[in-house]
């Protein structure tokens, strides 16, 4: 049983390497949007020192290491499943002795492992050699970060799955993807730090589960966090995670009454 | 419904001992399930690896697998496909490998969604074959929708007809020939041109129906309660005959005569018109909206399990259309 979810992963991951070709550009594009944002935070730095307390360094640190861990937990997920849904292949996977969204999981999990490796690991490479990233040595901060992008992971990938399952609900979910994209970009601290955002706008944002995607495993990462605000960072994480778990269960118990099979 | 993929609205189902939309996971072990129009493969990966994938899916072991694996790959032919990409096959060749892939884990039931849509003769008669195979040698019981009516007359000794979620015929496919086939056809070609009084006044007497195609041919329509011999010994008697063609009663015409008659809901110039007017959502086994086919909750433990079985039509106003679309 296990097997089988593993075997999805190996797959996943299989079947990426067989179109990687479409990765090779991949790498430049990230590789452009990591520069994009370096010169954009250094003109908007000038000469001030430190702006929302963070030095230009970290801010370049902070930008490589976010990008980077999108890769490993951005994944399609949702588009997947509501194409799924519309075109009614769902209805061939519920005939098999396995969980549906927990074979998407994994699916998405073997992306994130390709992307990881082929991805992840020469960009950051790339990064470093251009412009002045400053990696951690300390190891323990290294394995806090892998465990908080896991997290990342699941927690994106919790709203891949609620934004997917919408297309049970309705029959076109995807503005509300495209939103959910959006969204998850800006507010999780990709495109600008959440410690930039005005103090009402970080108050409101602690409600939310999108800064525990990116904004805190990258300012852990970068060394902005002391050790009891890192341990404090996870558990927000673990939080979201266990809390998103109920809607999903919810959905997918109605979506199962009202399947309805789109086109045939 | 049947496959546990739908929850019902309303009644009670069962089927091999199981509630399928309540153990499901358990249920569906024993299951094999082919939907003719979409593909249950993964589409970027080999056919071997989709298989492989299947086996930890269904928790078969090595030896197991291994057997079946040999068996399915003889007996379907797909040697050669193996390797392939799914997305590579033909239609015809993905058929053969998803019906390979329903049954490696040797379901006691097998489900098909119009398995032979789409696909030439040749593999057509391949897959029926096969089908009966299983049915013969491993005793899975088959159970199959289809609009292609030659699917039923090959495969089939329970036919179950639904018409707007009620069953309108359930029974044997020699009874429902019977009971609803009205008579056969003989086509004469002759020798020496002829006139439709001519052979009028040759059956004399007799409840038959002459039609004169050119000058040398004639159909003639027997009911079933006059002998074709009786026919034929007059008219072969007296008339030079080139070629004669015995039609028995088209199952096809059966199915459409019962849809006319058997559901005065349905109107006519649906029937006729062919037109998906009433059915938004197409059927499968049980039909997919879930509200619509109440009667379809009958027990399914209570049939013989060597038997194959078919409902013939699960939608409202599409199968005549469809068997009419099939008939070029």
């Amino acid at each position: 049983m296990n097997a089988a979810y593993f075997e999805f992963i190996r797959i996943r991951f299989l079947t990426m390497l067989a179109y990687r070709v479409n990765y090779y550009s991949g790498i430049i594009v990230y590789a452009i949007n990591i520069g994009a944002y370096y010169f954009l935070w250094k003109a908007i730095y000038g000469d001030a020192g430190t702006l929302a307390g963070f030095t230009v360094e970290q801010m370049t640190t902070y930008v490589a290491v976010s990008w980077m861990a999108r890769a490993f937990y951005f994944n399609n997920l949702d588009r997947e499943i509501s194409n799924e849904i519309r075109d009614g292949s769902v209805a061939v996977q519920m005939t098999r002795p396995i969980n549906y969204l927990m074979v998407k999981m994994m699916q998405g999990f073997g992306e994130g492992v390709f992307r990881l490796l082929l991805f992840m690991v020469p960009g950051m490479i790339l990064a470093t050699l251009l412009f002045h990233v400053t990696l951690p040595t300390d190891p323990m901060r290294w394995i806090v970060f892998f465990v908080m992008i896991w997290f990342s992971f699941l927690i994106n990938t919790q709203l891949n799955i609620l934004t997917g399952l919408f297309a049970f609900f309705v029959e076109n979910n995807e503005g509300l993807m495209r939103m959910k994209r959006v969204l998850v970009d800006l507010l999780s601290g990709v495109v600008v730090p959440i410690a930039f955002f005005p103090a009402w706008g970080r108050a409101f944002m602690d409600w939310l589960p999108f800064q525990a995607i990116t904004y805190l495993p990258s300012s852990v990462f970068t060394g902005r966090t002391s050790d009891a605000e890192t341990w404090h960072a996870l558990l927000i994480q673990i939080g979201w995670f266990a809390v998103l778990v109920v809607p999903i269960v919810l959905m997918w118990r109605s979506a199962r009454r009202r399947l309805f099979v789109q086109g045939g | 419904m049947l496959t546990g993929i739908l929850v019902p609205t309303s009644g009670h189902i069962k089927v091999n001992g199981f509630v399928p939309h309540k153990e499901r996971e358990k249920f569906v072990q024993g299951i094999g399930v082919v939907f003719g129009q979409r593909s249950q493969l993964w589409w970027d990966i080999g056919v071997i690896e989709s298989f492989r994938l299947l086996r930890k899916v269904y928790g078969v072991g090595e030896n197991d697998f291994k057997r079946l694996l040999d068996e399915l790959v003889e007996t379907l032919s797909l040697g050669e496909l193996l390797n392939r990409p799914v997305r590579k096959l033909s239609l015809g060749q993905r058929m053969r490998c998803e019906l390979a892939a329903a049954l490696l884990h040797n379901p006691s039931i097998l489900f098909l969604d119009e398995p032979t849509i789409g696909l030439d003769i040749v593999v057509k008669t391949e897959i029926r074959e096969f089908l009966k195979r299983i049915n013969r040698e491993r005793g899975t019981t088959i159970l199959l929708t289809t609009h292609d009516l030659q699917d039923i007359e090959a495969l089939c000794s329970r036919v179950i007809m639904l018409d707007d979620g009620r069953i309108i015929y359930d029974g044997g496919l020699e009874e429902l020939k019977t009971r609803w086939g009205k008579g056969r056809e003989v086509v004469f070609t002759f020798g020496d041109a002829v006139r439709a009084d001519r052979l009028a006044a040759l059956t004399d007497g007799m409840d038959v129906k002459w039609s004169v195609g050119d000058a040398f041919t004639a159909t003639v329509w027997i009911p079933l309660e006059i002998n074709v011999s009786e026919v034929l010994s007059r008219v072969v008697g007296t008339m030079e005959i080139s070629d004669i063609k015995i039609i028995e009663t088209n199952t096809e015409e059966i199915v459409r005569e019962i849809y006319r008659t058997g559901s005065a809901q349905t109107p006519e110039e649906t029937l006729a018109g062919g037109g998906p007017s009433g059915g938004g959502s197409a059927g499968t086994a049980a039909g997919t909206s879930a509200d619509r086919e109440p009667s379809d909750d009958r027990p399914a433990d209570d049939r013989p399990s060597d038997k194959a079985e078919a409902g013939a039509s699960a939608d409202s106003s599409r199968p005549t259309a469809r068997a009419e679309a099939t008939k070029p």
